[in-house]
């Protein structure tokens, strides 16, 4: 390769985001570019002609090494996970990719490496175990301590856990750190959404079939109940399962037996079953959509999740996890919001619930350019839901009766302070727009404001 | 996919599956001393002494100095890491002949003198005694010059 062929190969990897080095046939490294310099602490002459594994001391070096897993495979690795060591002896978690590079005879050469620091996701992990979460879920009202307490207790068991709870609340979550704390963490953990599937597809999901049970069934299929043995399924949106499966999921419950589709050979399996429903398993009982025996077989431990509005004290403890999230994974170096924006959160209704905040907070983050976010970067639903949705967050207007004595007391206040609503606030220690709203709710809202 | 997948494997040492990797390579290329030079050591170290013997010979009689050049952290030579253990099982062992061979064999990637002494003791009890002699004859006149 000629000199300016050599300085543009150069500038090229240099200009990558991605850290990146090749090897000759010896392991030796013949080029490095600058992100795998910057990540690393290296200076490249000090790096050319010597052994990767001299230089990255992966945890993969005397093992797993990518590229000796193209050359037994044939086949390019892509995100593979693992650690290497910066030159401090920090080990840095990177995903790697690696491809062979080979001459005109097809004879290999050299490999290249390419590789992603993940930090930003280690710090994301040690975010996620922080004081006030429990298994990533973050919570601190009472109903979720007792909820965590419960998943605590019931860690050793093997009962079927049935979670009810709203649309957005973080069913599958506490659905993980059941799974997370229980014996069989090691074991298959098995999750499907009962409503995805029509009810034809949803038994061969969860049994599984054999060649020609039905038209499409071109080849034999295991299912899900199979992949699981031994381990934890779970079952989401269980209220929409139809009848006809329920009685089949019911025997799975007593016996742990099945068959597949079209076939007669009973199966035994050792499940252990977690199921979640966002409907009132009540009406549906009612209604006879949902059978008796099932809903006793899978009710053994029952976990109501409270709504979002339910636990608004939560409610800025999960904005700013959520902040401390997007700011790792979108790399805009916002960590706060100001007072009005956390008032508007924390007064809004949330039908979504937690689900809902959280794609409210990367909505604000994508249309964020300073360091804080503001109540104007926040969604259009959240901003226009004031005051009528948010009315029920003021203490005093769920209580009318107590309303005379609101409106006097605020305006005592106000004329002391000569209707100087920053004032006000402060001496309230509440957010100006907060203020405005209760100003407006209780009518104290002057004419020339 | 023979010779880079050797040097992998040799890297990581694992020598029983290097052998193969890089005995096919020397079918591609016979002359190929690099290659030679680590076989020598994963046949020790899967003591499989005939082979390793012979595979010596060849390489000392072309040129001693393929081996004795060895630089240990450059070539990435496994012989400091591999050498003591060899040498522990001198004290263990009634019989030390093959074991003067191992030594004089690794010894000469990395100590030239101490190669001698063994391969020395070696000739006086080993089985090859001829190919022995022809080694420590060839070593003795390509030093001296």
């Amino acid at each position: 390769m000629d000199i300016i062929q050599h300085n543009l190969t150069q500038d090229i990897l240099d200009s990558l985001g991605e850290g990146l080095f090749t090897v000759d046939k010896d392991f030796r490294i013949n080029s490095i570019n600058r992100a795998a310099e910057l990540v690393f602490g290296l200076k490249r002459g000090d790096v050319l002609g010597d052994f990767c594994k001299n230089i990255f001391k992966s945890d993969r070096c005397l093992g797993d090494c990518p590229i000796q897993r193209v050359l037994e495979t044939g086949e390019n690795v892509y995100d593979l996970e693992g650690q290497m060591r910066h030159t401090s002896g920090r080990k840095i978690p990177v995903r790697v990719n690696a491809a062979i590079l080979k001459d005109e005879s097809q004879r290999p050469i050299g490999g290249v490496v390419s590789f992603r620091d993940m930090s930003y996701l280690e710090k994301y992990r040690e975010e996620l175990k922080s004081a006030s979460s429990f298994q990533g879920i973050v919570g601190q009202h009472k109903s979720m301590s007792e909820i965590f307490r419960l998943i605590e207790d019931i860690s050793e068991s093997d009962s079927s856990v049935l979670i009810l709870g709203e649309s957005g609340t973080g069913k599958e979550m506490i659905a993980n750190a059941i799974q997370a704390l229980s014996p069989r963490n090691r074991k298959p953990y098995v999750k499907i959404n009962c409503s995805v599937f029509p009810p034809q597809m949803l038994a061969s999901e969860l049994f599984g079939h054999v060649k020609g049970a039905f038209t499409d069934a071109i080849r034999e299929r295991v299912g899900r109940f199979d992949l699981a043995n031994t381990g934890t399924i779970f079952l989401d949106e269980i209220a929409e399962m139809p009848l006809q499966m329920q009685v089949q999921l019911l025997r799975v419950l007593q016996e742990g037996t099945f068959e597949r589709l079209g076939e007669s050979t009973t199966r035994r399996v050792n499940v252990r079953v977690i199921a979640a429903t966002n409907r009132n398993i009540g009406k549906e009982l009612a209604a006879g959509n949902f059978r008796d025996d099932l809903y006793y077989r899978l009710n053994v431990i029952p976990i109501h999740l409270p709504a979002l509005r339910e636990r608004r004290s939560d409610i800025p403890h999960l904005v700013q996890h959520f902040i401390n999230k997007f700011s790792l994974l979108s790399s805009k170096n916002i960590a706060e919001i100001d007072d009005d924006a956390m008032d508007l959160l924390c007064s809004y209704d949330w039908p979504g619930n937690v689900r809902e905040l959280e794609n409210a907070i990367e909505y604000s983050f994508a249309r964020t350019k300073e360091s804080i976010l503001r109540a104007s970067k926040l969604p259009p639903s959240i901003k226009n839901a004031m005051p009528a949705q948010s009315a029920r967050y003021f203490e005093f207007e769920t209580d009318p009766e107590h309303l005379g004595q609101d409106i006097k007391h605020l305006k005592t206040i106000l004329e002391k302070n000569k209707w100087n609503r920053s004032k006000v606030a402060k001496e309230l220690r509440i957010g100006r727009t907060t203020l405005w709203r209760k100003m407006k709710v209780l009518g104290l809202l002057n004419p020339e404001s | 996919m023979s010779e880079m997948l050797g040097n992998r494997y040799f890297i990581a040492r694992q020598y029983d599956k290097a052998i193969p990797q890089l005995e096919a390579a020397l079918t591609e290329d016979a002359n190929v001393e690099k290659v030679k030079k680590k076989l020598v050591i994963c046949y020790v170290q899967t003591v499989q002494l005939e082979k390793a013997l012979k595979l010596f010979y060849e390489i000392i009689i072309k040129d001693p100095h393929i081996i004795i050049d060895t630089d240990f952290y450059h070539d990435d030579c496994p012989c400091p890491e591999i050498l003591p253990s060899w040498e522990q099982k001198l004290s263990f062992s009634e019989t030390p002949n093959d074991l003067y061979e191992v030594l004089g064999i690794l010894y000469l990637y990395c100590d030239y003198e101490k190669s001698i002494t063994y391969l020395k003791k070696a000739h006086q009890v080993c089985d090859h005694k001829s190919l022995l002699a022809s080694i420590l004859k060839k070593l003795n006149t390509s030093i001296s010059n």
